[in-house]
């Protein structure tokens, strides 16, 4: 329990009444880096706020160091000034220590790393000494922890209570449960408020609640819950005559101090089971139980079902009671159905009941008997092994008026349908299915890196694009030689095709002639003059004989092209030699 | 000379081949101590020897498995179920997988309450039939055929082939697309599975921040963001909150 009245106190006594400790910041070019705290004179229950400032900067503060304290951070700000046109950065990261012992402790120099230089803070000093009986009886706020109870037997339930204690106003409330290590650990529904008076004084209480179970022997301790909230204070430094008024909720007058309030560690020591001696299989329920059992029907007819129903009742770890050992008789076939639970967590723990059916199908006529259930549960209060009994239950069971033996039926007409009532089949157990020992499962699958991925994706488009690029250079290459040569072989080509008009012919031939004469000129063109013609064959030395004859034969072409000539095939064929003979040996 | 040739040959046969061979057969040893040791009930040791494998760069669906199995067997649900995840997205469709992952699944406490999933396995249907590796290879493939009817077509001027490749066009962005997103979920790690029995999730990075709300070993969880040492996550829409790196798996 702690408190911060008497802290105010102790603040008056102390023999360094000035609680901050200034420390001089360490220059080191134009950072500067300074730590203070707002006491350095505390209880163990109490904690310190540390602050660290650094100004023309930015760095990480390095809390490892700090070995007493259990450091908790409390958030950083920062500010940015501009006096005479320069610029200064001030960082603040404010920390909460909480004393891990008693005695003289130290915050050792804290590091930051700026601008590739490490600069220190100095060492700080605190004394943590045990509180007076005196100023713990005057708190204000305190928390508390306790336990139902400090020696239970494994896998017995116990309450773990959290109680918060207030006399003053208080906010932003952040509690951090123990680690509960060894115990398995739930939430007992929501916080409850009540109020308490204690030494006269009338205290808010909330209360939180955990289950604890613990399913192995041994001292285990809780460790410390911390809560941490900030204290709503009226501001105590107005002096001129309107505090009346103006110290007001309203108006704004009240300021927050943070604090951290801590439990103290529990020490629980979870006793092993005794051995159980009574000869019954135990159930591994621990707690308070009970079980009935009841059957349906004990008249029935081979073929008939009937149920047989176990329930536990009781207060514990019911949620693991195991299926009862129920011993059918021979002549009978037993359907277990999946187990019907209606458990509950309440202030005292897990509460409830467990129904274990079984559908017990009579296959064979007779007397029979179903033994007695029996099981024990282990009972923390009385300290003993408790037996629960159900049954046992007798049963008659008379031939079907419809003599329904499947056995027989099949031997016997094996043509007949027999009539079964189909069934939705149910798991009557669970587990999972077994390891696969291949041992092909050491074989990794072929991993594809996304950049080969993506290499198998681009690589046949990169050649589709090379496919298409070689297209577009090869044909820019062509000479308008090559070009219209070629264009002149298509001419002729399609000219000797039986059966072109004579319109057409003579078109072209007369494409065919001028692709060759431009051809022998490496340019490009579609008509051509005659003077033009002969300038440019005689300008790439052709004898006069194939110039005129090539000058001859491109008018008469054009003449019979725009005269609407229609050639016989003689006249055709004696053009077409003619006009092949000149390209192919004359002007190729 | 030629004897003194051919045992160079066989020399150095040996030594490119033996090590491969020797460090198989480690693996398969390890692999069979694995197993022995679940068979025997030892499921810490079964977890170390297959643990083992997965280090050294094993990855395989069935080893996945029967990690999750292990982990299974040693009540360690939340590893059990990042286990199976993680084989479920390289042998989606095998049934033991299949039966064991929903098993374990049931174990879980935490309700799930995405409501979108069901309708996400209808659209995606082929994420969750074809592993990540079948779906990568299909996208290589389709997109080589995209490109050779392009090819083809742009030599020969057949319209059959333009055809061919619109109608494969589309399947190659779609599994492309879905290959692209796995390996962004691979190096991302936008998934996550809840590691310890109980997780408290905060609203901030250090623990005195507020618990917000409480995961249990398990629970799958959407990884918003990554910090050195803590994750974003998302359960659903409206739990979102920090908790630490070591307390989830991704998956």
């Amino acid at each position: 329990m702690h408190g911060i009245n008497g802290k105010r106190q102790r603040a008056g006594i102390c023999l360094f009444p000035a609680v901050f400790i200034i420390l001089i910041p360490v220059l080191a070019g134009a950072a500067r880096i300074s730590a203070f705290v707002d006491q350095n004179r505390i209880t163990p229950d109490e904690s310190i706020h540390l602050t660290v400032t650094i100004e023309g900067g930015k760095g990480e503060i390095d809390t490892s160091v700090i070995k007493d304290f259990s450091v908790v951070s409390r958030g950083t700000g920062s500010s940015v000034r501009i006096i005479n046109g320069k610029t200064t950065r001030k960082t603040t990261s404010n920390f909460i220590l909480i004393p891990l012992k008693n005695g003289a402790l130290k915050i050792p120099p804290l590091s930051v790393k700026i601008d590739g230089e490490l600069l220190k803070t100095r060492e700080i000093s605190i004394i943590v000494s045990p509180e007076s009986a005196e100023s713990s009886a005057k708190k204000d706020l305190f928390v508390s922890a306790s336990v139902s109870k400090n020696s239970p037997y494994a896998g017995e339930q116990i309450i773990y209570t959290f109680k918060l204690f207030s006399l003053v106003r208080i906010g932003n409330l952040r509690f951090q449960k123990p680690e509960f290590s060894g115990f398995t650990a739930r939430q007992i529904g929501e916080s409850r408020t009540y109020q308490k008076v204690i030494e006269g004084r009338r205290f808010d209480v909330t209360e939180l609640d955990y289950l604890l179970v613990s399913a192995t022997s041994g001292i285990k301790t809780i460790d410390p819950a911390l809560l941490g909230c900030d204290v709503i204070q009226r501001k105590e430094n107005r002096t001129f005559g309107f505090d009346s008024f103006f110290n007001d909720q309203f108006f704004g007058n009240l300021n927050s101090k943070p604090v951290v309030l801590r439990t103290d560690p529990i020490t629980v020591n979870v006793k092993s089971l005794p051995e159980n001696s009574t000869g019954v299989d135990f159930s591994g329920l621990v707690g308070q139980f009970q079980m009935t059992a009841e059957i349906d029907s004990r008249i029935l007819k081979t073929g008939d079902s009937t149920t047989l129903s176990v329930t536990i009742t009781g207060n514990g770890n019911i949620m693991d009671a195991e299926v009862p050992g129920i011993k059918v008789p021979d002549g009978f076939k037993e359907y277990r159905d999946a187990p019907e639970e209606t458990i509950g967590l309440g202030r005292n723990g897990y509460s409830g009941s467990k129904t274990f059916r079984s559908a017990i199908v009579a296959l064979e006529p007779g007397e029979y008997k179903i033994e007695s259930i029996d099981m024990v549960y282990f009972d923390p209060e009385k300290e003993r092994y408790l037996p629960m009994h159900g049954g046992p239950f007798e049963l008659t069971v008379d031939t079907s008026d419809e003599a329904v033996d499947a056995k027989a039926y099949t031997l016997t007409a094996p043509d007949t349908v027999l009539k079964i009532k189909k069934q939705k089949v149910e798991f009557t157990g669970h587990d999972i299915l077994p390891l696969k020992e291949e041992l092909d499962a050491l074989k990794s699958r072929m991993e594809i890196s996304l950049i080969q991925f993506i290499l198998f994706l681009l690589i046949p488009a990169f050649f589709y694009l090379s496919l298409r690029l070689v297209h577009i250079v090869i044909r820019k290459d062509l000479t308008h030689r090559t070009r219209m040569l070629k264009k002149s072989e298509k001419a002729l080509k399609k000219a000797g095709r039986i059966g072109t008009s004579g319109e057409n012919f003579m078109d072209l031939l007369y494409r065919a002639l001028v692709a060759a004469i431009f051809a022998s000129a490496d340019r490009a063109g579609e008509s051509i003059t005659y003077q033009e013609a002969r300038e440019i064959l005689r300008r790439r030395g052709y004898s006069d004989d194939v110039v005129c004859r090539a000058v001859d034969l491109l008018k008469y072409i054009e003449s019979a092209k725009y005269g609407g000539q229609n050639p016989d095939a003689d006249l055709k064929n004696d053009l077409l030699i003619q006009t092949r003979q000149l390209v192919k040996r004359s002007l190729s | 000379m030629k004897l003194l040739q051919s045992l160079a040959v066989i020399f150095i046969l040996l030594t490119i081949l033996l090590p491969g061979q020797a460090g198989a057969e480690k693996q398969g040893r390890i692999f069979l101590d694995g197993i022995q040791s679940y068979n025997d009930g030892n499921f810490s040791q079964a977890i170390a020897s297959f643990t083992k494998l997965a280090d050294a760069g094993v990855v395989n669906g069935k080893l996945f498995y029967n990690l999750g199995n292990a982990f299974f067997k040693n009540d360690d649900l939340g590893h059990a179920v990042l286990w199976y995840a993680r084989a479920a997205r390289l042998i989606p469709c095998d049934p033991d997988l299949k039966f064991n992952y929903k098993h374990a699944l049931r174990m879980v406490k935490d309700k799930g309450e995405d409501n979108n999933s069901g309708i996400v396995r209808i659209l995606f249907f082929w994420n969750y039939i074809l592993g990540q590796t079948t779906i990568q290879w299909i996208a290589i493939v389709l997109n080589l055929f995209f490109w050779l009817f392009m090819g083809l077509q742009f030599v020969t001027k057949r319209k059959i082939l333009q055809r061919s490749a619109l109608v494969v066009a589309p399947f190659v962005l779609i599994f492309s697309i879905t290959a692209l997103y796995h390996f962004y979920e691979t190096t991302h790690g936008t998934q996550a599975v809840i590691l310890d029995r109980e997780v408290s999730v905060r609203s901030g990075f250090d623990d005195s921040s507020t618990e917000l709300f409480v995961l249990h070993a398990g629970t799958r969880v959407a990884v918003e963001k990554k910090s050195k040492d803590f994750l974003k996550i998302c359960f659903s829409d409206d739990k979102i909150g920090w908790i630490k790196a070591k307390e989830a798996g991704l998956i």
